[in-house]
């Protein structure tokens, strides 16, 4: 659905002295279907990346297609549904009239208009809030309502940037169950955030952004295995201390305040045959968790120490 | 189909509750002062001109507030990135709520030339008036339209070039030469001394300076608003 080639952004002064480059060749295509995450330190460029997507923005290197045609006739076509990271409503819209604006602006039918607007209220809990005023709006509501406005229409391109930014655990839980509900072969969904697991949850698979430059593609999802060389941090515990302990991992750190408990850190081949040596030693593994996703792991590893 | 007037009702709604609450006291102040002054003796004709240079500023007035913020008022709180992910094109968008500003210009304009009319006795709204507001508004508006797709002051910053124009022009009438900054100035600058509403339409140049000049601004406008970058990249 989407194609990129070499795709480049750089900011450059109204007198050409400032130079700032925001992306840097990028080469990827997005399909229908699927949920991409978009994660990266503050400045990687994800919010240039969606601004190019929608045709905020004009490349200055490289092509961004959309179905074949440029972002911005493509989005004046179709429309996308999108929730900027800053939601920017004009404050002295009531909710339930900011939304009826939105469901018309997004092209719903007129005559379906109410019923969509009734729908957006009640499935993002702001029914009881509907004649307030958006300056009046709490954070969460004003990102609910940011959410709403988003999924007015039905586009097949979802661009959500920092969506759960203060939204509670409630909220968030249900966001992740909106995500899934949209899911179709038809539609291609985007979400820009800096909550891994957010991503981890949501995503099929996580573009890392550093620098400017797509760092790796990470496949999302419990069957995915880390990238060769990202180490993973995991908690062991065992039965009982065990001299086997030190020659399967020499590295591992006692867990302060626990006596059976280590931090091991490696890739997973070396976890694995850590493990089978202490297994074949004779010491009872009672747990073996990770202590982070591995998302965070492949991020830690793209970014390094710049987070 | 997806036609820009499904919107249209909002956005009459939107002006007619903001600035189409300043234009209203502004029509019905100008009515009421026309309606106040004294039409006959030696004073008559004096008043009779003062009225129709009335009528003059309350027009380019109602423009200025039909058009103020068109476009920087959305740019300004960064709405326009919500605004423009739906299925709408800017162009489009903002060239509606311009002609709806006009029509509103166009109500104010008429029920003050229809109190100086009737109070004066005069033929005021003739074709030729109509057709020398609507000049009005594609120059100035026009201006404003322009302006408001670049800064943020838009109409206060036309407001200032045409206090800046009268003061030249009267500087001029007593005596002040052109040079040549003038001349190109006067290029720049919009033709209002053309667009008086109570004299006969213009010809010939004068014409086609207006025409030009108020093609060019709102021409400019929308090929800004289809070509200039609708966000500045980073977060706003």
């Amino acid at each position: 659905m989407i194609e990129l080639q070499g795709l480049s952004k750089t900011y450059r002064s109204l007198l050409g002295g400032r130079v700032v480059p925001a992306l840097h060749d990028l080469t990827l295509t997005l399909t229908r279907g699927e949920v991409v995450g978009v994660a990266g330190p503050n400045g990687a460029g994800k919010t240039t990346l969606i601004s190019l997507l929608l045709g905020y923005l004009y490349p200055t290197g490289g092509t961004l297609l959309v179905e074949g045609v440029p972002p911005r006739a493509w989005v004046e076509r179709h429309g996308v549904g999108y929730l900027a990271e800053l939601v920017a409503i004009p404050g002295h819209w009531p909710v339930d009239t900011a939304l009826r604006r939105y469901a018309v602006l997004a092209a719903v039918p007129s005559q379906r208009v109410p019923a969509r607007v009734e729908a957006l209220l009640t499935e993002f809990g702001l029914a009881d809030q509907r004649t307030k005023r958006v300056r009046e709006l709490s954070k969460g509501n004003l990102q609910r309502l940011g959410l709403a406005q988003a999924l007015a229409g039905d586009s097949d391109l979802v661009i959500l940037d920092e969506p759960t930014h203060g939204l509670d655990p409630v909220w968030t839980q249900r966001f992740r169950d909106t995500v899934r509900e949209l899911r179709r072969p038809s539609r291609l969904m985007l979400i820009a955030s800096h909550n891994l697991d957010e991503l981890e949850r949501l995503a099929d698979r996580v573009l890392i952004l550093h620098q400017g430059r797509v760092d790796r593609i990470v496949t999302a999802g419990s069957g995915a295995v880390p990238s060769s060389g990202v180490a993973v941090a995991y908690r062991l515990a065992l039965g009982a201390a065990h001299p086997a302990l030190a020659r399967a991992f020499p590295d591992a750190t006692a867990i302060e305040g626990r006596q059976t408990e280590w931090r091991i850190r490696g890739e997973l081949d070396a976890l694995n045959r850590g493990l089978a040596e202490l297994l074949s030693a004779g010491a009872v593994v009672t747990a073996f968790a990770p202590e982070e996703s591995r998302l965070e792991a492949e991020f830690r590893a793209a970014v390094g120490g710049d987070r | 189909m997806r036609l820009p007037t499904r919107y249209a009702g909002w956005m009459v709604r939107d002006l007619a509750l903001g600035p189409g609450v300043w234009m209203a006291v502004l029509t019905v102040g100008a009515a009421v002062l026309v309606s106040k002054i004294q039409v006959s003796g030696p004073v008559g004709d004096i008043a009779q001109g003062a009225c129709l240079e009335a009528l003059n500023w309350t027009s380019i007035t109602l423009a200025l507030l039909a058009t103020g913020g068109l476009v920087s008022g959305d740019f300004a709180i960064g709405h326009q990135r919500t605004l423009f992910a739906k299925p709408v094109s800017p162009p489009l968008y903002y060239l509606q709520r311009w002609l709806i500003g006009a029509v509103a210009v166009f109500i104010g304009s008429t029920v003050v030339a229809l109190t100086i009319a009737s109070r004066f006795g005069l033929a005021l709204l003739g074709p030729a008036f109509f057709v020398r507001l609507a000049l009005l508004y594609l120059v100035i508006g026009g201006l404003v339209f322009l302006m408001s797709t670049l800064i943020r002051g838009d109409w206060l910053a036309v407001a200032a070039l045409l206090a800046w124009q009268t003061l030249v022009g009267m500087a001029r009438g007593m005596g002040m030469q052109r040079g040549p900054i003038g001349v190109v100035l006067d290029l720049i600058l919009p033709p209002r001394p053309l667009l008086r509403l109570g004299d006969p339409l213009p010809d010939g140049a004068a014409l086609v300076q207006v025409l030009v000049y108020g093609s060019v601004v709102v021409l400019g406008a929308l090929a800004l608003l289809r070509w200039r970058p609708l966000a500045r990249g980073a977060r706003e």
